[in-house]
This record gives C-alpha cells, sequence and structure tokens, in this order.
C-alpha cells in the first residue's frame, strides 16, 4: 500500500475510462451539437463568457464528484476530480440540496476552477 | 423581341382598343432605354418554361396568334371554399408586407422576389408578428448563392434557402453587392440566418393550389413575361395590350381578388413606379391568365419553420456559476440549444427532476424555454 493518492486516482480514472469504453458509452454533445452550444451562450452570458470563463484558470471534464458534509460544523464542500487534480468549492446546506443533488444524477460533469477552488459547474444528461 | 419603343400615345390608345383596365403612365421606369428597362428584369426561364412559351405564343406581339387554353386554368370564383379576395398587405386592417426595393439596374428580380415573400412568411408563420423588423440580403442569395445580374431562376434561388438560408441586410448590403458582383459577405454569416433556412418549397401550376397558398401559407414568388407598356404601368388591373416581349420578371404575389380577377404582386422596381398603397407605391395588380404566370411559370410555395415548437430534448445542462447567480438550464431540442435563467430553487427542484427523467419533453418560443415535461419509465 505505498501507492501515493495521484497514483491512486490516475488507476480509477483508467479503470473508469475502461468501463465506459466496454459499456459502449457515446460520446456526449460531440461536433455540431458543442458548436451550437458555444454560440448560443454568447447569447446567454456574453459578459461571463469574457470575464468568468475566459479567466479560469482550467477547465475540463470531471471524472470524479465528492460531496463532503460535516455533521458537527457547517462544511459543505463540493469536490470534483479534473485535470489530474481535486478542486473544490464550499457550498451550503441549500446547495447541497440543489446543485450536489444535479451534480450527482449527471451523465457528464464539466468544471471551471482557479487556483484550485471550482468556479462554475456544467451537468450534462443525455437521453 | 420587338425592339421599337412605344409612346404613352399608344399605350392608351391600346388600352382603349381592347377595353383593358389600367392606366399608363409616366414612370421611373417608362423613360428609360429598352437596354436600361431590360437590365430591371432578371429571370431566366428553364427551356421547359421556354417551350411553354413558345407554345402559348408568349413571345408573339400583340394580336399574333396565341393559344386559348389560358382560361381552362381559371378556377371559378366561390368554388374552393377560400375568399373571393386576399391580400396580406392587408389582412382585418394589418400589414404582413415588408417595404418596396428598389433592384437597380442588375437582373437580381428573383432574389428580390423571393426574399420579399420570405421577409412576409417570417412575419406571418415564424414570428407572428406584423411589426417585427426584417430585412435580408438579397445580395447574398443572388452573388453567393450563384446568381449574377445576368440573371437567375426561383428553383436556385429556393435551393440556396433550403441548404443554408440568407442573412440579414447589413451582412452584405445590396450597394456593395452592385459594386463588386461576387460573394462578399460578411464572415459570420452562417451564424446569421436566423430561421431563413426553409425546410421545403414546391411551385404549382394549380390556381386553386395557389389560392389555398396564398391564404393558409403566405406570399408566393411567381415569374411572369414582361411586355414593353408594362414599363408604364401605373394603376389598375394590367393586362398586355401593346409593345413586345422584353424579357422575364420574377416577382412576389401577395394576394389575389375573384371580383377584379387578378393577382396582386409586389414589385422590385422602387417607388417611382406601379400603384400605391397607403402612399406606397410599387405594386401591381395583373389579370388572371396573363404574361404566363400561370400557365408557364406557375408559383413557388416556400414553407418557414415557427419560432414556437415544441420537441423531446436529447440533452440538458444545468449551467451553475459558484461565483455568481447565473444559473441556467439548457436543453437541446429542435436542432438547436433552447434555455432558461433558472433560481437555487429551481435547481433543487426541476432541475433535479430532469436529471432523473428518462425522458424530457419542452416547449420553447425561439431560443427560450417556455416549458418542461419530464417523463419517468
Amino acid at each position: 500500500m505505498n501507492k501515493t493518492e495521484e497514483e491512486i486516482m490516475a488507476e480509477l480514472e483508467t479503470e473508469s475510462e475502461k468501463l465506459r469504453a466496454a459499456a459502449g458509452v457515446p460520446e456526449i454533445a460531440a461536433g455540431p451539437v458543442s458548436v451550437a452550444l458555444e454560440e448560443a451562450m454568447k447569447e446567454v452570458y456574453p459578459q461571463m463568457l469574457e470575464t468568468g470563463l475566459a479567466a479560469a484558470a482550467g477547465s475540463g471534464t470531471a471524472s470524479h464528484a465528492l460531496v463532503d458534509y460535516s455533521l458537527t460544523s457547517a462544511n459543505r464542500v463540493l469536490w470534483a476530480y479534473a485535470g489530474k487534480k481535486w478542486r473544490y468549492r464550499h457550498i451550503t446546506d441549500a446547495q447541497v440540496a440543489g446543485i450536489a443533488k444535479v451534480v450527482m444524477e449527471a451523465s457528464r460533469l464539466d468544471v471551471w476552477w482557479t487556483d484550485g477552488n471550482l468556479t462554475f459547474v456544467r451537468c450534462w444528461k443525455k437521453f | 423581341m420587338d425592339e421599337k419603343e412605344i409612346s404613352l400615345d399608344v399605350i392608351k390608345s391600346a388600352i382603349e382598343d381592347k377595353g383593358a383596365k389600367w392606366q399608363p403612365s409616366i414612370t421611373s421606369l417608362s423613360e428609360m432605354s429598352l437596354k436600361e428597362q431590360k437590365s430591371r428584369l432578371g429571370l431566366q426561364p428553364t427551356n421547359a418554361e421556354l417551350q411553354l412559351v413558345a407554345k402559348l405564343g408568349l413571345d408573339k406581339p400583340v394580336g399574333g396568334k396565341r393559344s386559348g387554353k389560358r382560361s381552362k386554368r381559371l378556377s371559378n370564383p366561390g368554388s374552393t371554399g377560400l375568399p373571393s379576395k386576399w391580400d396580406w398587405r392587408n389582412v382585418s386592417g394589418v400589414k404582413w408586407t415588408t417595404p418596396i426595393r428598389d433592384q437597380n439596374g442588375c437582373g437580381s428580380c428573383v432574389a428580390f422576389g423571393t426574399i420579399a415573400a420570405l421577409e412576409a412568411l417570417l412575419k406571418i408563420r415564424t414570428f407572428k408578428d406584423s411589426n417585427k423588423s426584417i430585412d435580408l440580403s438579397q445580395a447574398h442569395l443572388l452573388f453567393c448563392g450563384g446568381g449574377s445580374c445576368s440573371g437567375w431562376h426561383m428553383d436556385h434561388a429556393c435551393n440556396y434557402l433550403k441548404n443554408n438560408g440568407v442573412p440579414d441586410e447589413a451582412c452584405f448590403p445590396y450597394s456593395k453587392g452592385l459594386q463588386t458582383k461576387s460573394c462578399t459577405t460578411c464572415s459570420n454569416w452562417q451564424s446569421r440566418i436566423d430561421h431563413t433556412k426553409i425546410p421545403s418549397w414546391s411551385n404549382t401550376k394549380n390556381v386553386d393550389q395557389i389560392k389555398a397558398n396564398l391564404v393558409n401559407n403566405g406570399p408566393q414568388i411567381t415569374g411572369m413575361a414582361v411586355y414593353q407598356d408594362f414599363f408604364s404601368y401605373a394603376g389598375g388591373v394590367y393586362e398586355h395590350v401593346s409593345g413586345g416581349l422584353a424579357g422575364y420578371h420574377c416577382v412576389s404575389v401577395v394576394g389575389y381578388d375573384n371580383q377584379n380577377q387578378c393577382w396582386i404582386c409586389e414589385n422590385s422596381w422602387g417607388t417611382g413606379w406601379g400603384e400605391a398603397d397607403g402612399g406606397e407605391r410599387g405594386w401591381f395588380r395583373i389579370k388572371y391568365g396573363e404574361c404566363g404566370i400561370e400557365d408557364v411559370f406557375g408559383m413557388w410555395n416556400m414553407t418557414v419553420t415557427s419560432a414556437k415548437g415544441s420537441g423531446y430534448a436529447t440533452y440538458i445542462l444545468v449551467d451553475y456559476s459558484l461565483t455568481s447567480n447565473n444559473r441556467v438550464l439548457w436543453a437541446y431540442a429542435g436542432n438547436k440549444w433552447r434555455y432558461r435563467h433558472i433560481t437555487d430553487a429551481q435547481v433543487a427542484g426541476i432541475a433535479k427532476l430532469l436529471m432523473e427523467a428518462s425522458k424530457v419533453y419542452v416547449w420553447w418560443d425561439e431560443n427560450k424555454l417556455t416549458g418542461i415535461r419530464a417523463f419517468k419509465q
């Protein structure tokens, strides 16, 4: 048990990829759908694209999501493993009941971060 | 073609002799040379259409032998269950047509006639808003669609719209098109086509069907033979009385009038010609069976998409900013992304529900989601 946490997570990611491939999970939003989304986003939040999302240090698809919930304090943390690192954000109880649940049900999770802190999440569901 | 110019007096005399019911006058085109007048046309008929023109004798001068078949196509007024008169310039007091435009000295009538019909159809069917401001680029349709100032055909214009759509006038202004005479459109035109990519089009010569298309869908596009006396038209129900064939032209048809036995049309020769409607000249009425409208060309009927729609979503997204209040629900349906800004409570409510659903049906108005139905099997 001398493996580092990073090695464990890398193994987990490799195994997850194998599982996805074996299950024949289709690529989500490939091609025109993604392009159409980029165009539509300009209409929905143009300013945010210039300041918020564009200013994020990085973004990527999360392979894992966690919700930490302390029963003895107000600590609630949403975690996402993306870009080979864990990114996090302290959240509220209302967000645990809201976005955290949505994250858990999503079939894909895209995240944006700055300095290790999550700044934006996108939850996908494909039918 | 008869290249001899004709005077206003000759036309007036011919109208009287024939008992025609239109008024000639000096117009912005009547004083032009024949060459200049012909440059205001621009429909290049197909071989099949030219054969029909010859068969019907439409290329012969007045008094020449013409086929009497034309009248057989005309329907009996009132036999179709359609109104005896229809005019998209005034439907219960509402005007659905867009302003008269001027193609100038370029054979771009096909682009102008097609765009005029499409603009009105978008107001009527897509946006359901007579005040909606729509100004599409004739230059883009013509020069990027494969046409030129030497002429074009409605089949090609409709096919281009079906495959590509057309951007707004500011993307490729007509004045620029007249200078470059090539496809110098804006670089982002594909993101500016809005609802102009038409799902389908059809052509029919069945007069009852044409009238039904006019009433139940909107303005149509047609072709016509243009004779020299037409350049002096200033009002009334036109029929050819004098002068030779000048060429072929494309216009938009905005209505019909069974009592006066005529089609109501929008031309693209500016406001210095034609009949006035609400103070705006540029319109004309033409007698049923004249100039090969029904017999040679028929009318082109375009369908357009509705801004309002519904369908199953293939993707649902929830965007959630952890640094601001931006929460957006997205659905990909009807080949487009539709969205709605939502609250935190809605993230915890409907957004979560959608993530658990086995399928989702959505309603939209343009890009905005207006309703959602979540299924669970």
